[in-house]
This record gives C-alpha cells, structure tokens and sequence, in this order.
C-alpha cells in the first residue's frame, strides 16, 4: 500500500529524512517509532502530500504522492500531529466539511460522518463548536475527519500526545478496531503504546531507518539479553562456570547469604540456559535463579537510537562492569 | 525528482508571465474600437453622444487625422462680488466640468486621432504660456481650442469660448427693449458643447477656403480696394482673406442666383432697392441653408436709402430712411439739454449688444461700449412672414431719436424732447427654416438659412478699427455654420428636492439609529445561536 | 468545481459566524448613517437635484474606506491564519486542487463583500419612498456606478488573497492589501501629472486611464456608463490576482 524508496528531505541545511525506505502492506498496523526530531513528522508529510521531497520516490496505493498527488490524497486518511481544527464550526459541520472537500456525495454525507463520529465515540460533542470541545475530544475529531472518507489507508501522527492514560487507552481501542478495515500508519514516541497495536514497527532515528519488524523478533535477534544467575554456592565458583559455559565474563551481583548471584551479557542467539542448568545439576548446586533477561523495548530502543553497539552498556544498565 | 521540481517552478513563473499577458491582451481587445462599448443607463442617454459626432470621430480616426482639443481654463481669483458673479462662477465651473466629460467622450471615441491638453497656469507655466502664445489665447477667458491637422498638413484651429460659444445663457436683459437693461441672475439654459465642437472640427477639416460673395451692382460708390479712404472697405476685404476666405465678386447681370459654392454673400452699403428677382435670389441662397451679411448705412442722398423692399419682404424686416442718434450718456442723467460737450446734439450713437447672439455674445460680455455713426433705424416688418425667427442683435439705449433733415438738407442733431425719446433696433438676425425637407433618416437636414442686418457703418475703414470683430464675427460665425451638425443639445431641467424637517428626520432614524441597530441584533443573534449547541 | 464549491460555503458561514464581519458592518452602517442624514439635511436647505444626491453617495468618505480597507480585511484571513493555525496542512492534504481553494475563498470573501454592501443600495431605493426623501432617484447610473464599485472591489479581493497567500502574519496580509488598494487609487494620477508630454502618448495615456481606477469611476460608472474595456481591465485583474495566489500556494509543494 504504502512504499517509500530512497526518501530524502533537506530544509536548507538541515537533512530531516536521509535516503529512508520501507512498505507497509495492505491490513498492516505500523508503528513509526523515533525520538522527537527524528523525522517521522516530515516522512509522513511527504507521504500525505503536505511537503514535496528533495529526492526519492513515495507511492500510496500505486499513485506516486508527487506526480498523481489528488489520487494519492484521496487514498488516505490523515490526523497531523497538532490537529488543527476550525473553532468558529460546529463539529458536524466541521466533519460535513471535511466529506465534502474529500469528494464524500451529497447523499452519502450525512451517513458518512455519523459513521466516522460514531467510529471515533464524538457524537456527544456532534453540535459543540470545535474551539469549545476539550483536548481529547478534539483528537477524536481528527480521527473522525480521517475516518469521514472510509479511505483505505490511515496515517496517524502522534495519535495520543497530549492525552491522559484513559483517553490514550481509547484512541488505542480505536485503533485496535479501525486495524480490521484500514491498513495503519501511526507514529508515537510512547514505546508501550507501539508494542501494543501495531504488527510491525519502524524505528527512525536522525532520519535513517534503523529498525523494521516485528517487536519481539527485534528484540530477540538484538544483543544484549542478560543471563541471570543465583545458586547455592560460592560467588567465584558460579562466576568461574558462566565462564566456562556461556564463554563470556560474568558480573557478580549482590546476593544473600550462602548464595551465590552474577549476570552475563550474551550474544545474539546464544542461549546456555539449558546447558548451565544441567551443569550445575550435575555439580548438585541447588539453583535458585536461571534465567534470560530481555532487554525491554526501551532499552533496545535506546541501544538502537543512542547508536551504541556496546554490550557492556547495556549490562551496566543491569549491574557491574565485566572486567 | 529535482528536474520536476525545478520543471515545475519554472512553470509557475511562465504562467504568472503568460497570466500578465494575458490580462493585457484582454484589456487591449476590449479597447479596440470595434468591440469598445459605452452601455448607458441614463435616462433618454443624457451621457452620451449623437451618432453623427460618433461617425465624425470614426471617420477621423480612418483618416488618421491628428486632433487636440486644448482646454485654457484660468482658475478664478477672488471672491465674488455679488449673486450674479457667483451665478456666473458656478456655471463656469459646470461648463467646465460638462466640456471635460464631454471630451473624455471624444478620446473615448477617438482613440488615438484625438488628444486632450488641459493647461494649468499654476502648475506648468512653460508648457501654458507656449501653447497661449501658439493658439493666440490671451488669457482671459475660459477657452476651448479644437485643432485639427490631416495627415501631412499643417495645423489649422479655432478657438472657442466657454460662456459664449459652448453655452446658451439666459440673460433676460436685451430681451425686454422698453425697460433698461439689469444685470439679473445668469442661468444655463443649455449646453451646446457637443454641437460647437463637432461644428468646429468638421469645419477645420470639411472646409478649404470658404468663399464670400461681394455682391455688385447696388452700391454707387463702394470701394473695396482702397484701405486709407475713411469710407472705403479696402481693409475690410483684407482682413477677410487674411482669416482665410476666398473673397469674389458676385453679379447677378448674368445670372439671378448665388453660386452653390458661397459660404456667405456680403452686401455692403446698398443704395438702391434690390429688384424683385435679385431679392428671390437672394431669399432662395438663404432658404438653402445659405448666408447673408446685410450692411445698410444712412445717406444724406435723396433716394439713396433703401428700406428693404422685396427682400425685406421675403425675410420681414425694413429700415427706416432717417438717421438715428443718441444722447452720449449724461453722467447727470438729464435727458434733454446740452450733451457733455456743451452742444445738446451728438451725431454717433452708442450701442447696446445682444448677449445672447453668438456674434455678438463676446462682445456684450468684454463690455466695451460701441459707439457707430450713419445708422438707420431697423424693424421687424408688420406681417412678417412665419417659418423664421428674429432677434435682435444691436440695439441703441433707451435716448435715441430720428435726426430729421433740417434746411440745409442734413439731419437735425438736436434733442427732441424727453418723451420722443426711444430705443431704436440697428442691427437683426434672421433664422430661416429650410425649404427643402431632408432625403431621409440618414442625411443631416440642410441648416437653417442665416442672416445679419445691420444698419450703420460698421466695417469701412474708419469703422473697422472699433468694429472689426463685429464684422469678423459675422463673416466667420456665418461660414462655420454652414457646416454645423445637427444635434441636439442638452436641455438643462434641473429638479429640486423639497423636503421637510419630519422627513429628514425618519431619515435619520432609519439610517442611524435602525439599520446599525438592526445589524447589531443580528449579529448578537447569530452569537448566540452558535453558541448553544 | 466541485472543491470550490465546498470551499465556497465553508468559508461563506465563517463570515457570517464571525464577530469581526457584524462589527465591520454595525461601524460602516453607523457611519454611512450619519453621511446620509447630514446629506438630507443639506439637500433640504438647498433644495438639491435628486440625481446629485444619489451621485454624492458614491464620494462619501465611508464609502472610499469601504472599498479601499473591507477588502483587505475581509481577505486577510484567507491564508495567512491557515498557516498560522497549521489548518493549511488539511486543507493541502485533502484531494482538492489549489486552484480550487483559492478561487472558493475569493468567491465567498466577493459575495460576502456584496451582501454587505446590499442594504446600502436596497436603502437608496427605500428612501424614494413617501415618508423618506419621496423622490425619484434615476436608478440606471446608481446601478451602473455601484457595478463599478463591486468590480473594482473584485479585483481588490483577488490581490487581497494573494497577499494572505505570501505570509503567514494577518496583520501583514492586510497591510500589504491595503498599500496596493491605497495605490491603486492614489497613484495613477500623480503619475500622470508627473509625465507631463509623454502621457500624451497614446498606449500610455491608455494604460494609465484603465490604472487610474478613481477618475475612471467618477467619469463613466459614476455618470450611467458602463465601459466594456475597463469592465475587462476589472475582469483580467481579478484572474491574474487569482492566478499569482495559486501559484502562490502552490509553490510550496515545490519548494
């Protein structure tokens, strides 16, 4: 539905999107993940038609989003960042509007924007006028008007800033439901929200790619999973057998009395668990703790956007420095 | 990507370029004068101008004929000094502003054939001064100058006053001979731009040399060629070809009828009756949209002073045999006894001028009093004949008598008493319908015959000096007219408004009070219905 | 057409919803108001012409400001407070040409122009009437001067959503607006007088009388005549105006 090939976009000095590329198939949700600045704003207007690209090619449902920019923006439904409303009209107004210009007919209108108010929970507010209707409300009005066309693709941007936990729950409800009938772009720079409703992430940092998959696969292949270990027995003892076993230097961690407890850094894919575990059976070392740690998605996160490869700074974020 | 964005830029800047031109095109288009229209919607089309004027200016325009019209108007310094120079200003200023207008309509029409030149003496007073000088603008009147130069000729022009040439005043004073004449309120009766200056232009263009007609044979002892001799009229007929005219003798031994090429026929000092066929003659040029310039004088001859005749007839006017003189004004204003010089008999006479008539308009208005000797009293015929019209030109003051021939033969110079003292008429013009009814819709109507009478020596060489522009007027106001255009001028029906003090009022109560009001209670309305959801 | 449309109405009602619109009309009706009495009770005392009263509505200082600023503030919105408020990201994102936005906007500021204007010549017709002036006011040149008006107007409108289009500062779309109409009207004449021979010359006399916006009026739309080319002088200026803002608009997809 949505490709994007070798994206470029300067503003005078400044490289925003540098040579960014990635699809999003149809029924896909797509988290676009990045810190603040990283670009995700700009590529989604360049796909939505707001800002033309320096370079590279972007297509939304096969219609290229320069040369057949009108078919490609009637393709989608778009909730920019800061929802920029009209105060002095009324919601339905507003919403009739909105059908309107995207081309909704006459007689389809009235029921289009019920759908699209019913869809995004605003018809409490149908007669308010815009200014007047609280933050939250007001997202869902954007929703609304990206709903209002019954497009096929959806592209969301920062769809829950501003809002508090049970209006963030919400909109993700929202989003949970509009996935079984619209293919999904969303942006976020909230990681939990992410991992909770999309099939897929991107993860964008100072305008390259870094990542794109599936959260878990992601994780998983990363580095930095952590071996935790705690048995009945002395601290140098359990150390010297990490070594041995898991082939990387092991940290000691605090323990209680008569335990012992240390952590490794691991590599990608490496697994000694079950190795380690029947070592120390055989030894008849009561294990107290094995297991693998993964690193949570703020840390791959991190690790991916701070650009750090090393191990040992993410072990650091667990305990000691492997000497 | 970057040679689509540049494509595309460089799109932009050709289409605001081609838009440019576009828009140009448009307007150009619009202002040719094939598509060029003036939709008028005001009522009976006071606004606009008469087709003939319209084809004149097409025509011009065909011919490539430069013309300008070059507006003097000084601006008034001052204060007036009562109603009646106030009046006069006021007019002057709408005068001005109808001829502005009217000329804007000209350029309009005109296109590129006619320029319009409005001189400031305050603002550019090189510019001002030289084309003063070029046009012989003296500066003292509001003047209009219509020149015109056919391709490859010289410039030829004329010039036009304001008040007298291109407006018809209403001055009840002449009107009324008994009483004396008082300076009233002036009013515009009628605007006569349009037919003056069409009149002018085609004039400039239509007429080479318009061709006087001396008439022989009724004079005895006219002299046209000596310019020294007091009652000569050498200079006279100088003056004439120097404005331009081709000035011939005219004989009717031959043949009985003005040649068709005559602008005018001039008889000077007649002292014989003209016989029956000359004066049908005669009439027929003048019934013909034709010219005549009548000068008759008194002489102490027996028999040699004719009171009209035939052709006094025809055109209902005679002259009295006897002279006329007038009391020189008494500052005293005794009406009998000794004159200023002592003497109670003064042998000139001084005038009093229509100011209405174009001949004599300028003249009554410059105020320089006339003074003429060797008139006769002039007058309408009694049974004068219908389809002409006659006004009075020159006219002496109310102290006037007939000089009787005393023994010796010559006129008695003295004062009758106070109750024989009357005004006597000198000088006539006569306005002849034409005879002949026009082809159709489309050919003008020939113009109406015109002739001047007057009666005392006015053009010979001793006249000539305080005269001359009586004369020149005639002779050149009756060769413009040949070709005049028939058009017709506005009438001026000014309304009034007569209100009353309660209808002002509810004025001021629906404008100012109820109609904001009115928009403030909707716009409180609409408030509040957007605000209730 | 059909996002013209669209555009049209919307921003038709936010007109009418807007304070600032009744505000503009309360202050100008107020102030012609006042004119108008004053002007009856002048007419009164001299007894003036009808028709020279009707004409003397059109030189009214309420009337110059009407046609010199409305305008400018009418449009000063357009654009420049889309980007201000960033609404211009729906507005570019929708699947409508710009084209279409910029001649819906200048539509519903043109017959919102009008419908303001509308009361004051329903009025003129209304003071014919017995209780008021009872007079007879030859409505042909009232039309036709008021045609010039609107037209000129027109044209007005049009740069003044070209000017909204340039920044994003309301404040400065209007004064640019404003500095043009105010040159239009001013400027013509001190050229003219300035040139001296050469505006003799007949493609620049030409030019400057079609530019010279006031003396055309006085001369022609406020006399009963309606001139055809300055009619398409009005006509090209509104297109042209209109072209050089969506041009303007849509620069920024190429920029």
């Amino acid at each position: 539905m949505i490709r994007v090939f070798a994206l470029t976009k300067r503003f005078g000095q400044t490289l925003a999107v540098d040579r960014l590329g990635f699809e999003v198939a149809r029924g896909e949700v797509v988290g676009f993940l990045g810190p603040n600045g990283a670009g995700k704003t700009t590529t989604i207007r360049v796909l939505t038609g707001y800002h033309p690209a320096t370079s590279g090619q972007a297509t939304v449902d096969g219609f290229d989003v320069e040369r057949q920019s009108l078919a490609a923006r009637q393709r989608i439904g778009y909730l920019p960042e800061n929802v920029p409303i009209y105060p002095e009209l009324r919601v339905v107004e507003f919403l009739r509007y909105r059908a309107a210009l995207k081309g909704v007919p006459p007689r389809q209108r009235t029921a289009a924007v019920e759908r699209a108010m019913q869809k995004a929970d605003v018809g409490e507010v149908a007669r308010k006028l815009v200014g007047h209707v609280s933050r939250g409300f007001r997202q869902r009005v954007g929703l609304a008007d990206a709903l209002v066309a019954n497009p096929p693709i959806l592209i969301l941007d920062e769809p829950t800033s501003g809002l508090d936990p049970n209006q963030r729950r919400r909109i993700k409800q929202v989003v949970r439901e509009l996935a079984a009938e619209h293919t999904i772009l969303f942006s976020s720079h909230i990681l939990a929200e992410v991992q909770d409703v999309s099939t897929r992430i991107l993860v964008i940092h100072r305008g390259t790619l870094r990542a794109d998959g599936v959260p878990e696969r992601l994780v998983a292949e990363a580095v930095g999973r952590r071996l935790c270990v705690a048995a009945r027995c002395s601290q140098d003892a359990l150390l010297a057998l990490v070594r041995e076993v898991a082939g990387t230097a092991a940290v000691p961690e605090p323990a209680p009395e008569g335990l012992g407890a240390c952590s490794a850094v691991l590599q990608p894919g490496q697994d000694p668990t079950g190795a380690l575990g029947e070592r120390l059976l055989a030894a008849g070392i009561a294990v107290r703790e094995l297991r693998l740690v993964a690193p949570t998605l703020e840390q791959y996160f991190a690790h991916i956007t701070e650009g750090s490869d090393r191990a040992e700074e993410l072990a650091a974020a667990g305990g000691a420095e492997v000497a | 990507m970057t040679a689509h964005r540049w494509a595309a830029r460089v799109n932009l800047l050709l289409g605001s370029a081609l838009m440019l031109a576009v828009w140009v095109l448009l307007v150009w288009t619009a202002s040719r004068p094939a598509l060029k229209t003036l939709i008028d919607l005001t009522p009976q089309q006071v606004n606009s101008v008469a087709p003939s004027t319209e084809a004149l200016l097409r025509e011009l325009r065909e011919q490539k004929v430069a013309v300008e019209f070059h507006l003097f108007f000084p601006r008034p310094v001052g204060q007036p000094a009562d109603e009646a120079m106030a009046q006069v200003l006021r007019i002057r200023g709408r005068l001005q502003e109808l001829t502005r207008l009217l000329l804007r309509r000209y350029q309009w029409l005109g296109g590129e054939s006619v320029a319009v030149f409005d001189y400031d003496l305050q603002s550019d007073i090189e510019r001002t001064r030289a084309a003063a000088l070029a046009f012989g603008y003296a500066g003292n009147e509001d003047a209009v100058v219509v020149a015109a130069a056919m391709p490859g000729r010289e410039r030829r022009f004329r010039s036009l006053s304001l008040l007298s040439d291109l407006a018809e005043l209403d001055l009840p004073g002449l009107r009324d001979p008994s009483g004396p004449a008082q300076a009233k309120v002036p009013t515009l009766k009628r605007y006569l731009g349009e037919v003056v200056l069409s009149s002018a232009l085609k004039s400039l263009l239509v007429q080479g040399t318009p061709v006087a007609y001396l008439l022989r044979g009724y004079s005895r002892t006219l002299n046209t060629d000596n310019p020294t001799i007091g009652a000569a009229y050498g200079r006279f007929v100088a003056g004439l070809r120097n404005l331009g005219f081709d000035v011939r003798d005219l004989s009717f031994s031959r043949e009985h009828a003005v040649p068709r090429d005559a602008a005018l026929v001039i008889v000077l000092e007649p002292d014989l009756e003209f016989t029956d066929v000359d004066a049908t003659a005669l009439f027929d040029h003048v019934a013909g949209g034709g010219r005549l310039f009548l000068n008759y004088v008194h002489s102490p001859r027996e028999g040699w002073g004719p009171t009209g005749g035939k052709l006094g007839e025809l055109l209902g006017y005679e002259l009295g045999q006897l002279p006329v003189f007038h009391l020189i004004p008494d500052p005293l204003r005794r009406t009998s006894g000794p004159g200023l010089d002592g003497n109670d008999a003064v042998a000139r006479l001084q005038l009093q001028v229509s100011a209405l008539h174009p001949v004599t308009r300028r003249l009554a208005q410059a105020g320089t009093p006339l003074e003429v000797g060797g008139a006769r009293g002039l007058r309408e015929r009694p049974g004068a004949p219908a389809g002409m019209r006659r006004e009075p030109l020159l006219q002496t003051g109310p102290h006037a008598w007939l000089g009787r021939p005393g023994r010796d033969g010559y006129p008695d110079l003295k004062a009758p008493p106070a109750n024989l003292l009357q005004p006597f008429l000198v000088g006539l013009a006569i306005e002849v319908d034409p005879k002949t009814p026009a082809g159709g819709p489309e050919t003008a109507a020939p113009p109406k015959g015109q002739v001047v009478i007057v009666s005392g020596a006015f053009c010979n060489n001793s006249g000539i000096e305080a005269f001359g522009d009586l004369a020149y007027n005639v002779c050149n106001w009756m060769a413009e007219r040949r070709v005049l255009m028939d058009i017709q001028s506005n009438q001026y029906a000014p309304r009034q408004m007569l209100l009353q003090t309660p209808q002002v009022e509810r004025v001021r109560w629906l404008l100012f009070y109820g109609v904001p009001l009115g928009f403030l209670l909707a716009g409180l309305a609409v408030l509040y219905v957007r605000r209730r959801s | 057409m059909r996002g013209a449309c669209t555009v049209f109405q919307k921003e038709l009602l936010s007109y009418f919803v807007s304070p600032v619109s009744w505000i503009v009309a309360v202050v100008f009706y107020l102030w012609r108001g006042y004119e108008l009495s004053s002007m009856a009770h002048y007419a009164m005392l001299v007894r003036a012409d009808p028709d020279l009263f009707a004409s003397a509505t059109y030189t009214l200082p309420s009337t110059t400001a009407m046609v010199l600023l409305v305008p400018a503030l009418l449009t000063m919105r357009c654009f420049a407070e889309e980007r201000r408020t960033g609404s211009i990201e729906l507005l570019a994102t929708a699947p409508v040409r710009d084209g279409e936005v910029v001649l819906g906007k200048w539509a519903a500021a043109t017959v919102f122009y009008a419908l303001l204007w509308l009361p004051s010549c329903l009025l003129l017709h209304v003071l014919e009437y017995g209780p008021f002036l009872a007079t007879d006011l030859s409505f042909g040149p009232v039309f036709a001067a008021y045609l010039g008006m609107f037209l000129l107007s027109a044209m007005l409108l049009a740069f003044g959503c070209f000017a909204s289009s340039l920044t994003d500062n309301v404040l400065l779309a209007a004064m640019l607006a404003f500095l043009f109409d105010f040159g239009l009207v001013s400027l013509p004449a001190q050229v003219r007088a300035n040139l001296g021979e050469l505006a003799q010359h007949y493609y620049v006399r030409e030019l400057l009388d079609k530019l010279d916006v006031g003396r055309n009026f006085d001369d022609w739309f406020a006399r009963g005549l309606i001139d055809t080319s300055q009619v398409a002088f009005y006509a090209g200026g509104v297109l042209f105006f209109l072209f050089l803002c969506t041009a303007s608009v849509a620069s920024r997809r190429v920029a």
